[in-house]
């Protein structure tokens, strides 16, 4: 059975962030119109004979082998279910000119003559390893020898390198990238492996199945014949010169036949060279040596460099610039103005910084953010969060939470009464234990009624935090041919997005913007932000000036310009059995959703809903079954909007670091006060998950949980993000003098499916542990009057390596497939932090960064 | 006021004459008029380390000196480090030991590791912690850094 589809639209499958598409899907698509951009070339019509697979159980499914003869080399074309069309075009523009014959599979895969085999990278390098960690997926299905190996950067074309649950766009994101790669890839090693079998079956007059490979070779045992992968490649081009020439697609394989009727065997696991063996990274020799590439430091000939001041709030137009004193700078070009920026263009880089200095710009006001203080919106947020009057976005409802209204006493003044100031307070925001007092028989249809049940109550917050990639924001763009043509040299998490920004600032096709996907130094999520407002100013500077422009960010434009987390304010209450049993439970969470103001698009596309806020707060798993989460029957998880117009979006860690903060402190405060331990609440919530218990026992056997260690304390938190089951400890002390909390040790312990790169998974937990760290213990970002207050890293304070604890990680393998891993640490760590201070001192801390002048009011209460 | 000054540099055991304003730091003649990219600017304040070049075997900030300043003396930035096409041990124990993620940090923490090690062969830890923390990362642990590191503490140590 098969099925056609037109190829001159855009699809895409409409999925929501959790779920993972089903199987039963795979061959029908929900259309969702997507923005222009990609490139586009009509000239091949791959879509007239696209037949999807209908064979095999595919969640991204691959079609049929294409093959495609044009000038030059022979390229073969593994059309994608629903997003084809522009693999073989990308194929032939990237083999231009006729050479040594190239077999070109799928356009992921390329099989030179010499043996040399290109695997494409679709997704963003940023330190994170998947420049490495995806060709090895495809490498060790396809059996290909690790040195024989090059890897190349996909070109920005989402339909084909695209991910699905970002609606093909390629977004390295979310912590997504392996675990979404994953299957696609493996299938494109595993199908392209059994084209070179079939062909060698062919010349030699075998049948397959007496064919095996050894790394780059098809082996014959019977005959003793074996044939490298670049001799197969070389006569394969031969071989497929009996198709049309010209573009007109057609099948290959049909000798052996076993592609489309027959399942292909994955390769064994025990089997594996590859996966699982820790490849070297191929991005690391030139990080040591000073050769890699960032954006920042392309230098196209005739480049000068631009300083901009780009409006302070989301909104502000500019309203007046004297420029008198700039202009008399040596080395300045022009003072080039539009309505959101103004740039200075100079020579060097260093006086067009000193003549940018020199500007009196003033910028209209925008309503409401101009006058915005972030202390008193987080009164607001708190404010919001407790009003029970106030309903929420129901996020996750399940059973019923009518025992907690029993309780209303629990919230009684007093117990959360609020006072002026962002520091937490004498008496605010402590669990409030209460008898329940009204008792109605028929209302106890839902929860145990007993005498000892009671409910608590418990506030958390969180403050504005920044991306602080270490590289500052920064783009090279050489606009040519009057205009007509673009160059663009940037670090981008969202290539599509940077090639359509560039074309509409200088209304020209997508088609006609050439995007260098360089390294990035650190993302984080900053640069996938749709607006690019880090390269679109060098692209309209080089319009106007028609020469290549470099803009770069200092540090305090990177900051000012800061796209930050949203500040949170939790507001928690539980019913809670005298056995400790939580009979219902509710969160709500006041916050700004993340990509509501600045990612317009992906908020409409997923059904606008709080998608970055929620994350983490959910208690089930990515199919809504129960999953590896906690067992909390009667819930209602709950979002207040709260729409302030600051410049948000999704950082690592996302929603999910601050929701972790509310539930895991949360629970320590319910276990303290029924004298449970933590790893045994937990235990008993994680009864429905073996993976979650086994996690939870094994971080605490890493950190010897039950033995006393003076002057120091431990705390636990657990996490079920993205798949990947977790638990952290922290082991910290307080230096009184300093009033600054000290982590000595953190254990995690993560069961992450499959590692394909063990110690690059090791070193994601533990990065982002430091970086959650930082969220936990210094990193803080004010604004008054709508401005950001602080300027560089000595007032916006990451971890260092003296404040850095040492980080003992273990993996727990499974046989599922990978699951995200690039948050889980700072997911974790603010929460193990805040209950082990619980235990240290007795007092809870409720407000991240836990300051040294936070502690100090907690500890005098 | 804006006269320009021409300084003689000696960069990786090569001499560069430069035209350069006298205010000018090193860190921009660096990457501007010498391409020598490697040295990478972060905060351009002297605070998070990525600039970290020796001059005259000390670890300095090309941020905060001059250009002017480093004239007559020694200057090695991460370019300079292989020796005969091979990397120094310190390069080679940051690729074994996967002590960088996104890399911008590496040119300024592996200078800093060498000088680190040529003037306390035999470091613990803490005073490697302490030693690298101005150079700031965003995205290890620290952990595979402080591994680099004390491998060669190790390797020295099982020669003598």
């Amino acid at each position: 059975m098969s099925e056609i589809l037109n190829s001159k639209s855009s699809y895409c499958r409409k999925t929501s962030f959790w779920r993972k598409p089903e199987s039963s899907e795979s061959t029908r698509l929900h259309v969702i119109p997507l923005d222009s951009g990609f490139r586009q070339n009509d000239d091949l019509n791959l879509d007239d004979d696209l037949t999807l697979n209908d064979g095999l159980n595919l969640n991204y499914g691959v079609s049929r082998r294409k093959f495609l003869k044009q000038t030059g080399g022979l390229t073969f074309c593994f059309a994608f279910a629903g997003f084809f069309g522009n693999g073989g075009t990308y194929a032939a523009e990237s083999n231009p000119t006729p050479g040594p014959a190239m077999a070109e599979f799928n356009a992921y895969v390329r099989i030179s003559p010499d043996g040399t085999v290109t695997i494409i990278n679709p997704a963003a390098e940023m330190g994170q390893g998947v420049m490495t960690a995806l060709p090895v997926i495809v490498a060790e299905e396809l059996d290909v020898e690790w040195d024989d190996v090059r890897i190349e950067s996909s070109p920005p074309i989402g339909e084909v390198y695209g991910d699905p649950l970002f609606f093909n766009r390629i977004f390295t994101t979310s912590s997504r990238t392996v675990a979404n790669y994953y299957e696609r890839l493996r299938r494109f090693g595993r199908d392209a492996r059994q084209v070179l079998l079939e062909n060698a079956a062919g010349k030699w007059g075998v049948p397959v199945a007496e064919l095996r490979t050894a790394p780059s070779l098809v082996i014959h045992d019977k005959s003793g014949r074996s044939i490298s992968y670049g001799e197969i490649a070389a006569f394969a081009h031969i071989s497929a010169d009996s198709a049309a020439p010209g573009e007109t697609p057609g099948e290959i394989g049909a000798s052996a036949g076993t592609l489309d009727n027959q399942p292909i065997q994955f390769k064994a696991r025990e089997n594996y060279r590859l996966v699982g063996r820790n490849v070297p990274r191929r991005d690391l020799p030139g990080k040591v040596t000073g050769t890699a590439q960032y954006s920042m430091d392309a230098r196209p000939a005739g480049m000068v460099y631009a300083a901009v001041s780009r409006a302070p709030v989301e909104g502000a137009a500019l309203r007046a610039v004297n420029e008198r004193d700039a202009r008399s700078i040596s080395g300045i070009i022009d003072v080039i103005k539009r309505s959101e920026s103004v740039a200075v263009v100079a020579t060097s880089y260093p006086a067009a910084l000193k003549a940018r200095d020199r500007l009196e710009i003033s910028w209209h006001e925008v309503e409401g953010m101009s006058h915005f203080n972030s202390d008193e919106s987080m009164q607001e947020h708190r404010a919001a969060a407790r009003d029970l009057s106030r309903n929420g976005f129901p996020w996750d409802v399940q059973g019923d939470i009518t025992s907690l209204e029993r309780g209303q006493n629990a919230l009684e003044p007093g117990t959360l009464r609020d006072t002026q100031g962002d520091v937490a307070a004498p008496g605010r925001g402590q669990v409030a234990l209460e008898p329940r007092v009204s008792r109605d028989a028929q209302d106890d249809m839902s929860t145990p009624a007993d005498e000892a049940t009671r409910v608590c109550s418990a506030e958390y917050w969180t403050d504005y935090v920044y991306h602080a990639q270490m590289e500052p924001l920064n783009a090279v763009v050489s606009v040519t041919d009057a205009g007509k043509k673009a160059e663009v040299w940037a670090g981008t998490q969202a290539p599509a997005n940077t090639v359509d920004a560039v074309a509409k600032i200088l209304d020209i096709p997508g088609n006609d913007v050439k995007l260098n996907r360089s390294l990035l130094g650190g993302g984080f999520g900053r640069r996938t932000v749709p607006s690019m407002d880090f390269v679109v100013d060098a692209a309209w500077l080089s319009k106007l000036l028609r020469r290549p422009v470099k803009v770069v960010w200092t540090r305090e434009d990177d900051l000012r310009s800061g796209h930050l987390k949203p500040m949170t304010a939790h507001f928690l209450r539980a019913a809670v059995d005298d056995q400790g049993k939580i009979c219902a439970w509710q969160h709500r969470v006041a916050s700004d959703e993340a990509i509501k103001l600045l990612d317009r698009p992906s908020y409409e596309a997923f059904g606008k809903v709080p998608i970055t806020s929620m994350l983490g707060s959910s208690h089930h798993g990515m199919d809504r079954s129960i999953g590896d989460a906690y067992d909390l029957p009667q819930r209602l998880v709950e979002h207040i909007p709260m729409d302030t117009g600051v410049r948000l979006y999704p950082v690592r860690g996302v929603g999910a670091t601050p929701n972790n903060l509310a539930i895991e402190s949360f629970l320590d405060e319910i276990a303290a006060q029924r004298n449970i331990d933590p790893v045994d609440l937990r235990l008993r919530l994680l009864h429905k998950s073996a993976r979650g218990r086994r996690i939870i026992e094994t971080v605490a056997g890493m950190a010897d949980w039950t033995r006393a260690r003076p002057g120091r304390a431990l705390g636990i938190a657990y996490t079920h993000y993205v798949d990947t089951v977790a638990a952290a400890i922290a082991e910290i002390s307080c230096d009184h003098t300093s009033e600054k909390i000290i982590v000595h040790n953190v254990w995690i312990a993560a069961d992450v499916g499959l590692a394909i790169q063990p110690d690059n998974v090791r070193a994601q937990l533990e990065g982002a542990m430091i970086h959650g760290l930082g969220y936990a213990l210094s990193e803080r970002v004010t604004i008054r009057n709508g401005l950001i207050q602080q300027r560089n890293f000595h007032d916006y304070s990451v971890m260092r390596m003296a404040d850095a604890p040492v980080i003992h990680v273990e993996l727990l393998h499974s046989d599922s497939a990978p699951t995200g891993v690039g948050e889980t640490g700072s997911i974790l760590a603010p929460a193990t932090v805040a209950n082990a201070f619980a235990v240290l001192t007795g007092k809870r801390l409720r407000h991240i960064p836990f300051t040294p002048d936070r502690i100090r009011q907690v500890l005098r209460t | 006021m804006t006269d320009k000054q021409a300084v003689t540099l000696s960069i990786n055991g090569d001499c560069h004459d430069v035209l350069a304003d006298p205010r000018r730091t090193l860190l921009q003649v660096l990457r501007e008029q010498l391409s020598l990219t490697g040295t990478k600017c972060g905060c351009n304040n002297g605070v998070c380390g990525s600039c970290t070049v020796l001059i005259d075997d000390l670890p300095m900030r090309a941020c905060l000196t001059l250009a002017v300043a480093a004239t007559d003396r020694e200057i090695t930035t991460i370019e300079g480090l292989e020796t005969g096409g091979e990397l120094h041990p310190v390069q080679q124990a940051f690729i074994e030991y996967q002590g960088m993620q996104c890399g911008f940090c590496t040119p300024g923490m592996v200078i800093a590791a060498k000088a680190l090690l040529d003037r306390n062969p035999d470091p613990t830890l803490d005073e490697i912690r302490d030693e690298l923390s101005g150079n700031l990362c965003r995205c290890t642990g620290y952990v595979k850094i402080a591994d680099a590191v004390l491998s060669l503490v190790d390797a020295d140590r099982g020669q003598n």
